[in-house]
């Protein structure tokens, strides 16, 4: 009975979410940067570590044998953007699934079971939304080295707490609803009353807020490549790749450009998406 | 309100202290020391270990944790161990630095972000709105190193005009003493510009965004149509009705960009060459200076319980219907 | 602020040259202008890092050190071009018939900024401090051989020492500091003095104005300088400024606003070069850049193989991509900058094939054809470590390539820095190998790195251990004249590069860029403010 009405919604959000031209541009660029990804072996022109002899082949300017140039090591830029592409959405998709995971399990304790347990977790949160992100991050990356997994892990575990916020006030509300009542009246259990009946209805700021956070991962990824503690080469991510570039942008301007319009308009994408799921799945929104 | 109040502030002691903690351990549970930054071929070892001493970084790790503690509480925050000054001092000089910034980009922040936003709203769906709308998301998903830098390389071009260059780093010019106060503030003034648009400008975008959402839907009820209905105009059933309205959820955007601007961003800080608590910070934590680190961690935690505590206040304030808890 | 009347006259020629209809005058000269019409304007000179202090005691980096000793204050001695020292604090020296004694006459003429004369106490109380083990003075063992010193009059001191080749070496480096402004605080608390970061009080050439931390030093022109050594500066003021980013400090010296950008990032080179508003100095600097071999390890034992690995890199090429020509590929430890270098000596060729050749009858075979060499079931593969530096990066990416073209496998590993010198320092050398670089000395002692008695002090990262080198190190400070140091030194280095503890990778060209309007300054290797006093600003 719940899930026929579940499907019935699910099918009007996506009708309400295909009227938002920009939305559908934003998922279908989300598709397609995926399907490159996930074929750069295949669509890479070049093994994206390929040098042969340097001095002879760097800082090549956008020709038909290199569509985006080359770097300072002479290794085609097309073909590492290629395959930057599956480390920088890799690690935007995981670092998220981290934050939303973690924020969404405290969030929802704390504002379901309420009373100690719920002050105590959210002074938790407040405790960590009031350190300088900076210095966990640099401290971390100091610790241990600066890796694809560090940096993911580091990037979820200081994104979850505003998810846990939005998190514990939704189940507030809805905790008191009328459907979770009848199933307390009914005898279910309390853990699975949060996990089967509350916590489906309070994924919808969940799920926007994960969409766009993923854009904000990707950013903060060029931002941490900036400081020297991101991605280390050579392998390549969008950031490290903008980030490397950056003295020679004078004489070899496509060094960071095409990387970083790589970024630009992939952060674009999950903003439009984002923001076309916010209006898909409130009701009360006007488009 | 009152009670609430003290009750939050009570709150915020432990946490502080927690702050201070973590901090303490992270600090100390990554290789390396204050001496160890002056290694170096030609200093003996022994010299090294002569500064540990001085700076006591020989003695437990408990001891040191108390005396840090208890220095918080009478005030003292100690000396920088890479500056040779007391900490106080390197807060004194770089916070007023961020401050300046962030404020000046929060204004902007704001000012244009509604602007905009309000705006998009009203004509919303025309060319202008697209226009605005695809340029304001391009901003706002770049890396702020790159723009940062792009605006750099522009503003200090040969091919620039000699009216439009403007200062590309620091705070004020070579010359400043030399400046009368009119000059004084203009010269100031011309630095921030720069560094407060690659700052502010992605925000500004985000929150451009969120008004044209406020505004849209204030737009819509049933108030509006009323004033409309009662032969208002346009202008002043927008101005006077709907913004007011639009603008409250904004208010607790403040809130959340707060502590992003209070903390100085490091990189603006140092594609800018802007001496603030971003990169006073940033060198801290590499130098292992822990008396810089602990004490700035310290004040940012400060600041951005001081600063919910402010948003939740007016929010509560602007909105009657809020109940404080 | 004046400008030099040169362009009160040349303005005037120029409208009436173009009045007349005449064609345009030829660009103005600078060695034209007459010194008395130098004097006036600010100069600005810039860098990555930031000056911290001002107190000579605590002083370690090299912009630092510059504008504390040839800035603000004076040392004894200064090195002329041929690393010789010449006066200047102290007007004249006599060394003691055993050379077992130093008397200095000092100038009578130099007055602290407060007044105040300086005289031998100032000298005297520099030393002691020096001395104290309760001060972390960082170059204190410049001055091991020194023992004492005594106040002979307001103007001269006598040292006793032990006999040691350069002995005079240490006064070159070490500014003196005001006794009367220092002496009564105790030894452990003179680093946070704030005479060293608000107030300082020195007697060169140059005053202190202003200090924003984090942003720029002010100083300007000391009108007392002794006449003798040149009087007062040409510059009214000279300003240092902190610019963390690369391309923020070439937009600035791009568009006037720093005159001279201190060690240039090679990448911006030719744009300098194709500037007609600026000039490139490089010269050769006492910075090289080394890999570290680990000889605990098993693939390091051997200086036979540690050669192999060294020919099997490309150094001419890591020089090329990395620097952009500015660095030559180092033989051993010493460099083209001093005195004793053997230009006809020449580093191990890259020679890749004989390399393996090497490596095969040392006995790493690749046996199960991955690739990667074996010998008795151990892989050739190690982690090499770095800092964030994009430099260090690049060539240990680089590294990462040529290894394996010979069947080595290199994993980069690349570490905040604090993080690499903690591990590659500790007693248990926590490193497989490392890449790093650093300035040596210009008096070479290097007996913390290379001694068998050091072996598990911080510095001796290698664990190496050869007694014919220790004999040599330690006959080097022991031989009274540049003649008999000569043949030492050269056969230390020979020694150092035919066993190749390190991998001596490149010496680096040290570049600065500077705006033409900057007259009169000379990098060198002795720094770039050395003849700061006389830089003028030429403005046609």
């Amino acid at each position: 009975m719940l899930s026929r009405a579940r499907r019935e919604r699910g099918r009007e959000t996506w009708r309400r979410f295909r009227r938002h031209r920009q939305a559908i541009l934003g998922l279908a660029l989300i598709v397609l940067l995926t399907g490159t990804a996930l074929l750069a072996p295949a669509l890479a022109p070049y093994d994206p570590d390929a040098q042969t002899d340097i001095v002879a082949t760097r800082y090549q300017a956008p020709s038909v044998s290199h569509p985006m140039g080359t770097d300072r090591f002479g290794r085609d830029i097309f073909s590492r953007t290629l395959y930057g592409a599956r480390i920088s959405l890799s690690i935007g998709f995981l670092a998220i699934l981290i934050a939303i995971t973690l924020g969404t399990a405290i969030g929802a304790i704390a504002g379901f079971f309420g009373g100690r347990l719920d002050t105590v977790l959210m002074r938790g949160v407040d405790l960590l939304l009031s350190f300088p992100r900076l210095v966990l991050l640099v401290v971390l990356v100091a610790l241990f080295e600066p890796s694809i997994a560090l940096v993911t892990l580091v990037l979820g575990l200081t994104g979850w707490m505003g998810v846990s916020r939005i998190v514990r006030g939704q189940v507030l509300t809805v905790r008191e609803m009328e459907f979770v009542t009848a199933a307390r009246v009914l005898g279910f259990g309390r853990t699975r009353i949060l996990a089967r009946h509350v916590l489906p209805n309070v994924l919808t700021p969940v799920i926007v807020a994960a969409t766009l956070g993923i854009g904000n991962t990707i950013l903060a990824e060029a931002a941490l490549s900036f400081l020297g503690l991101g991605v280390q080469p050579p392998t390549a991510s969008w950031g490290n790749m903008v980030a490397s570039g950056r003295d020679a942008m004078l004489d070899a301007w496509w060094i960071t450009t095409f990387p970083g319009l790589a970024i630009v308009f992939t952060v674009m994408a999950f903003n439009l998406v984002g923001d076309g799921l916010r209006d898909a799945l409130d009701p009360r929104r006007v488009a | 309100m009152i009670r609430y109040t003290v009750r939050r502030l009570l709150e915020a002691v432990p946490i502080l202290i927690g702050i201070v903690t973590l901090i303490f351990l992270l600090l100390h549970l990554a290789p390396g020391d204050p001496a160890t930054a002056y290694f170096n071929p030609n200093v003996s070892p022994e010299i090294i270990d002569r500064m540990r001493e001085n700076l006591g970084l020989d003695r437990p790790l408990h001891e040191q944790y108390l005396r840090w503690l208890r220095s918080f509480f009478t005030g003292d925050f100690g000396y920088s161990f890479s500056q040779h000054r007391p900490v106080a001092d390197v807060i004194r000089d770089a916070l007023p630095n961020t401050l300046l910034l962030s404020a000046v980009s929060l204004v902007l922040i704001f000012v244009v972000g509604c602007a905009v936003g309000a705006v998009q709203a009203v004509r919303q769906y025309s060319a202008l709105d697209n226009v605005t709308t695809f340029v304001s998301l391009f901003v706002y998903s770049m890396p702020g190193f790159w723009l940062g830098l792009m605006l750099i390389l522009a503003f200090s071009s040969p091919a620039m005009p000699e009216f439009l260059r403007l200062p590309i780093s620091g705070v004020t010019s070579i010359d400043y003493e030399f400046m009368g106060p009119i000059e004084r503030i203009v010269d100031r003034v011309r630095h921030l510009v720069l560094p407060s648009f690659a700052l502010g400008i992605a925000s500004a975008a985000g929150v451009a965004r969120y008004m044209r959402g406020s505004l849209l839907e204030v737009i819509g009820q049933d108030y509006i149509r009323t004033a409309r209905a009662k032969g208002l105009s346009e202008r002043r059933v927008i101005l006077k009705h709907a913004l007011r309205n639009a603008l409250i959820p904004i208010v607790s955007l403040l809130g959340l960009y707060l502590p992003l601007l209070f903390g100085g961003s490091v990189v603006i800080e140092v594609v800018f060459s802007w001496p603030g608590m971003g990169r006073a910070l940033y060198n801290a934590i590499l130098a292992r200076d822990y008396p810089v680190v602990m004490a700035a961690s310290f004040l940012f935690g400060v600041l951005v319980l001081g600063a919910n505590l402010l948003a939740d206040l007016s929010y509560a304030v602007i909105d009657p219907r809020i109940r404080t808890d | 602020m004046r400008w030099p009347r040169y362009s009160s006259v040349m303005a005037a020629a120029l409208v009436a040259g173009a009045c007349a209809g005449e064609p345009p005058v030829e660009e103005p000269d600078p060695a034209a202008v007459p010194a008395a019409e130098r004097y006036g304007g600010t100069a600005v000179v810039a860098g990555l890092g930031e000056i911290q202090t001002m107190n000579a005691f605590f002083s370690r980096d090299y912009m630092t050190d510059q504008f504390q000793a040839y800035v603000l204050f004076m040392t004894l001695l200064r090195y002329d071009d041929e690393l010789q020292p010449e006066p200047y604090l102290a007007r004249s020296w006599t060394v003691g018939p055993d050379s077992n004694e130093v008397v200095f006459e000092l100038r009578d003429d130099v007055y602290w900024h407060d007044g105040t004369p300086t005289t031998a106490y100032d000298v005297a109380f520099t030393f002691d401090r020096v001395k104290d083990p309760a001060v972390p003075y960082p170059n204190r063992s410049s001055f091991d051989a020194w023992e004492s010193a005594e106040v002979l009059g307001p103007h001269k001191v006598r040292f006793t020492l032990r006999p040691h080749a350069d002995l005079l070496h240490g006064w070159t480096a070490l500014p003196i500091m005001p006794r009367h402004i220092l002496e009564g605080t105790p030894p452990e608390d003179l680093a946070t003095h704030p005479f060293g970061t608000s107030e300082p009080v020195g007697n060169g050439p140059f005053r202190f104005v202003e200090h924003l931390p984090g942003d720029r030093w002010i100083f300007e022109a000391n009108p007392d300088f002794p006449a003798e050594l040149g009087g007062r500066p040409y510059l009214d003021r000279l300003v240092y400024r902190v610019v963390p980013n690369e391309t923020t400090l070439f937009a600035e010296l791009r568009s006037g606003g720093v005159d001279m950008y201190v060690r240039v990032a090679p990448v911006f080179v030719d744009r300098i070069e194709a500037d007609p508003d600026l000039r490139l100095v490089a010269y050769p600097f006492p910075n090289y850049s080394f890999i570290a071999w680990n000889s605990r390890r098993p693939f390091f034992e051997s200086a036979s193989v540690r050669r192999a690995l060294t020919m099997a890199i490309d150094r001419s090429e890591i020089v090329e991509v990395v620097r952009h020509g500015l660095a030559t590929p180092a033989a051993g430890p010493v460099g083209a900058w001093h005195w004793a270098y053997d230009s006809a000596r020449r580093p191990l060729a890259h020679a890749p094939d004989s390399a393996a050749a090497i490596l095969e009858s040392a006995g790493w075979r690749d046996a199960d054809g991955d690739g990667v060499r074996e010998r008795d079931g151990v892989r050739f593969s190690f982690d090499i470590s770095t800092n964030e530096s994009r430099e260090r990066a690049s060539i240990a990416e680089l590294v990462q390539r040529y290894l394996a073209q010979v069947g080595v496998e290199a994993r980069p590993r690349i570490r905040e820095h604090q993080s690499v010198i903690a591990d590659v320092t500790s007693p248990e050398r926590r490193f497989d190998a490392f890449l790093l670089s650093w300035t040596q000395g210009l008096v070479l002692d290097e007996r913390d790195q290379w001694a068998c008695d050091r072996i598990g002090k911080p510095l001796q990262f290698t664990s190496y251990c050869n007694p014919e080198l220790d004999a040599v190190m330690d006959s080097i400070p022991r031989a009274t004249d540049r003649s008999a140091q000569e043949g030492l030194i050269r056969r230390y280095d020979t020694m150092l590069a035919a066993d190749q503890p390190f991998t001596f990778l490149y010496v680096e060209k040290r570049a600065d860029a500077l705006r033409r309007r900057l007259q009169g300054a000379s990098p060198d290797f002795r720094g770039e403010l050395a003849d700061v006093r006389s830089w003028w600003l030429f403005q046609p």
